[in-house]
């Protein structure tokens, strides 16, 4: 068993177990801190339901977030659009990338500001950014070839995760940067804790209920009961490797293989046509990440 | 290694046509292989076709039934954020326990079922690769397909499943639209635009035709644009698309030869279906595919290949799950040398489950003309006291009689229960029975069924009225 703590501060939880029940008991007790819903992603929620909607509304919602404007106009003139002249202005970028696209890097940039980040756990909460968004496009691509809601799969691709940051920042807020607690400890108790928190907090953000389950039982998704098929969708999304590491052949072949694949009944050149796409998944992650 | 028995059938595909095939041959008491692609069996028609959609529209029919029926006493409307999802609560379990009685209907008849993609690899041998690429092979005496069909993609219409939708997507759509765009005039655009357009979607309906379903009743048609109107859909008439695109905003633009812009939130390209046959190796098996992409047969549903019959849609038109599986099991009792009672024309009806529903059985109106003359009697529902008690206030019977006015052959129906309504027809020509039967019996009161004794009447009474002329032109001609 790993020692987190080696003094007497009864305040510290000494082994993973003991971090686990103080964690479990959070959860349960719902007393653990859960982040609100970014400004931006809510509003960009609100915009995308509402058939009023136009491009100038989303652009001002846009525009009064700096660093998100910057994140908008990077992707916009970024080689995936190849424009032919550079885009300056949120409006030309608008019509580049087309209201859908804008909405989705408005919500996925908006929850990386908010909501990954996690003092001292930073190198860990960019790889679950990373990962994150492109489980995200790999999902919608994945709901596209079986005819399922793009948009519901892309939230829950990229939500799937959210509950590591959240834990992360929560152990931060409970023990601070104690160096006592261990390190890859931590990461245990937050690996096994990660998709029921992630699923609370879809919950508390009123995401649609099957987007909640889907992140909630993407490690066991057999056992969802309201979106079965979505939550097979995003397991398998999960363990596509994020699309800027490098797949050994021997990877690909084992993808191939992949035991849910017969549940989403995806033939295996299906998966490879969705799998080329992971270029464009990589041009599109570095003007996000 | 022992060789393993031929299959006396195998069938590839599980959709209606594939079902019944098999389950006749279990039932004839041989051995009998089905191979589906799908995790589940059912095809298209239990996924994502006949039962999704036809469960929507009980939904649509349940909401606008509430309020004719409720007359003013109670105000419905629609909620503005209102989910599909929810329209089709019901769907989910309805789709299961479909998919769970065929697949026990076929465990119970011996009927064994393979997952996995079929390929011929000898004119008797079928390879089967499933989903993990493990494959198995499968000699057979006979071999039936029935792989279906699939939206057709074409080209000018960029479909992407979330702004731009086919018949196989259009369900995934989590909200209803405010508008929508739909493209084509066959039996599923038609349903599909009436459905909407009943759930209070602003529906524009485009086809190259004069009229949306061209093989019905042009009188029966008409009546069903009148009641899609009302229901405020709009019909272009001989609308032909030149382009579609998502504007990249919120708005799909489907500009019409005509240079009018019809602008919506989604569209649904419903222009017509494709065969499934690519990656069945049928050249392997000496079976041929004409120029239309469909697979040719003859009257026993042999195909090039004479120990190969092909049944469903991948045969063509009319495309209906009905049609399908009885092509499926004559096909399966041909190819067992079984005898078939030819039941003619009458064997089957249309049924099309749009808001009003219409069915069609034999001659319309204009083939009966064409072909030696006809007597039609019509009867309107809003004159039945059914129709006024159940506010059926578009619904219209046609009885189709030759030109003699005694002998049934046709029957056109649009309003509420005409696909139930037509087996009354159905059973009339099946049996032979003069027009008079449908005066001479007694149909319960009220009933919508009380149609076909008015038609009958109307039959009668123009008859007599043409009596006279009739005798004059004999006289005059000796």
């Amino acid at each position: 068993m790993l020692q987190l703590a080696v003094n007497e501060d009864s305040r510290l939880p000494n082994t993973v177990a003991e971090l686990r029940q103080r964690l479990t008991e959070r959860i349960a007790a719902r007393a653990l801190e859960l982040p609100l819903l970014p400004d931006v992603a809510a509003q960009v929620i609100a915009l995308s339901t509402s058939d009023e909607s136009d491009a100038r509304e989303l652009a001002e919602v846009i525009r009064r977030d700096g660093p998100m404007s910057a994140h908008i106009l990077r992707l916009a003139n970024s080689p995936l659009f190849r424009p032919r002249t550079p885009i300056v202005s949120l409006q030309q970028a608008l019509s580049r990338l087309g209201m859908t696209q804008i909405r989705q890097i408005a919500f996925a940039v908006s929850c990386k500001q908010r909501v990954f980040r996690a003092r001292g756990y930073e190198p860990e909460v960019r790889v679950s950014f990373r990962h994150s968004f492109a489980a995200g496009l790999a999902a919608q691509e994945l709901a596209r070839a079986r005819r399922w809601n793009v948009e519901e799969a892309f939230l829950a691709g990229l939500l799937h995760d959210v509950g590591r940051p959240v834990l992360l920042q929560a152990i931060v807020d409970m023990h601070g940067n104690n160096r006592m607690l261990n390190r890859q400890a931590v990461l245990t108790v937050v690996a096994e804790l990660h998709a029921q928190v992630g699923g609370m907090l879809a919950q508390k953000w009123s995401l649609p209920a099957r987007v909640a389950e889907a992140i909630a039982f993407h490690h066991d998704p057999h056992a969802a009961k309201l979106a079965p098929q979505l939550s097979i969708l995003i397991s398998f999304a999960d363990d596509i490797p994020a699309c800027d590491e490098e797949q050994t052949p021997d990877a690909a072949a084992a993808l191939l293989k992949h035991p849910l694949l017969p549940h989403l009944n995806l033939y295996p050149d299906e998966v490879t046509a969705i799998i080329a796409r992971r270029k464009d998944f990589a041009e599109t992650l570095q003007a996000v990440a | 290694m022992k060789a393993e028995r031929p299959w006396d059938i195998v069938v590839i595909g599980s959709g209606p046509a594939g079902q019944k095939a098999a389950i006749q041959a279990a039932k004839a008491g041989r051995r009998v292989l089905v191979i589906e692609r799908d995790a589940r069996v059912g095809g298209a028609c239990v996924h994502r076709g006949t039962i999704p959609s036809k469960t929507l529209r009980e939904t649509a029919l349940t909401f606008s039934a509430f309020r004719r029926k409720s007359g003013q006493a109670m105000q419905v409307s629609m909620p503005e954020d209102v989910q599909i999802a929810g329209l089709t609560s019901r769907m989910e379990g309805v789709v299961v326990a479909h998919e769970s009685f065929i697949a026990d209907q076929m465990k119970r008849n011996g009927i064994e079922v393979w997952h996995g993609r079929a390929r011929f690899v000898s004119p008797h041998t079928i390879e089967v690769t499933s989903v993990a690429s493990e494959s198995r092979r499968a000699d057979a005496k006979s071999v039936i397909i029935a792989t279906g069909s699939r939206p057709r993609d074409p080209g000018l219409v960029p479909i992407d499943h979330e702004n731009i939708f086919d018949s196989d997507s259009v369900l995934s759509m989590r909200y209803l639209p405010r508008s929508l765009a739909v493209l084509g005039g066959g039996v599923i655009a038609t349903e599909y635009a009436s459905i909407f357009a009943t759930l209070g979607v602003r529906v524009t309906m485009v086809d190259k035709g004069d009229r949306p379903l061209g093989f019905l009743d042009a009188e029966i048609v008409e009546r069903f644009l009148d009641a899609f109107a009302e229901s405020g859909g709009r019909f272009v008439r001989n609308g032909r698309v030149e382009s579609v695109a998502f504007d990249g905003i919120s708005t799909v633009v489907t500009t019409l030869a005509s240079g009018e812009q019809v602008r919506t939130e989604k569209v649904l390209c419903a222009l017509g279906r494709v065969a499934n046959y690519e990656g069945l190796g049928l050249e392997v098996a000496g079976v041929r595919v004409d120029a239309r992409g469909l697979v040719p047969v003859d009257e026993r549903y042999r195909t090039a290949a004479p120990h190969i019959y092909a049944v469903g849609d991948v045969i063509g038109p009319p495309s209906l799950a009905a049609t399908a599986m009885e092509q499926g099991r004559l096909a399966a009792r041909h190819a067992l040398g079984l005898g078939v009672h030819d039941l003619g024309a009458a064997r089957s009806p249309i049924g099309v489950y749009a808001i009003p529903e219409i069915a069609s059985l034999g001659m319309t109106e204009s083939e009966a003309q064409a072909q030696g003359g006809a007597i039609v009697g019509r009867s309107e529902f809003r004159e039945l006291a059914r129709g006024q008690i159940g506010a059926i206030e578009n619904g219209l019977l046609k009885l189709v009689a030759d030109a003699s006015g005694t002998h049934l052959l046709g029957v056109q129906v649009v309003g509420e229960g005409a696909s139930e309504l037509v087996h009354i027809g159905q059973m009339a020509m099946l049996g032979h029975l003069p027009i008079d039967t449908f005066v001479e019996c007694t149909f319960n009161f009220p009933t919508l069924a009380e149609a076909y004794r008015v038609a009958a009447l109307d039959i009668v009474g123009r008859r007599a009225a043409a009596s006279p002329v009739r005798t004059s032109q004999v006289r005059i001609a000796g």
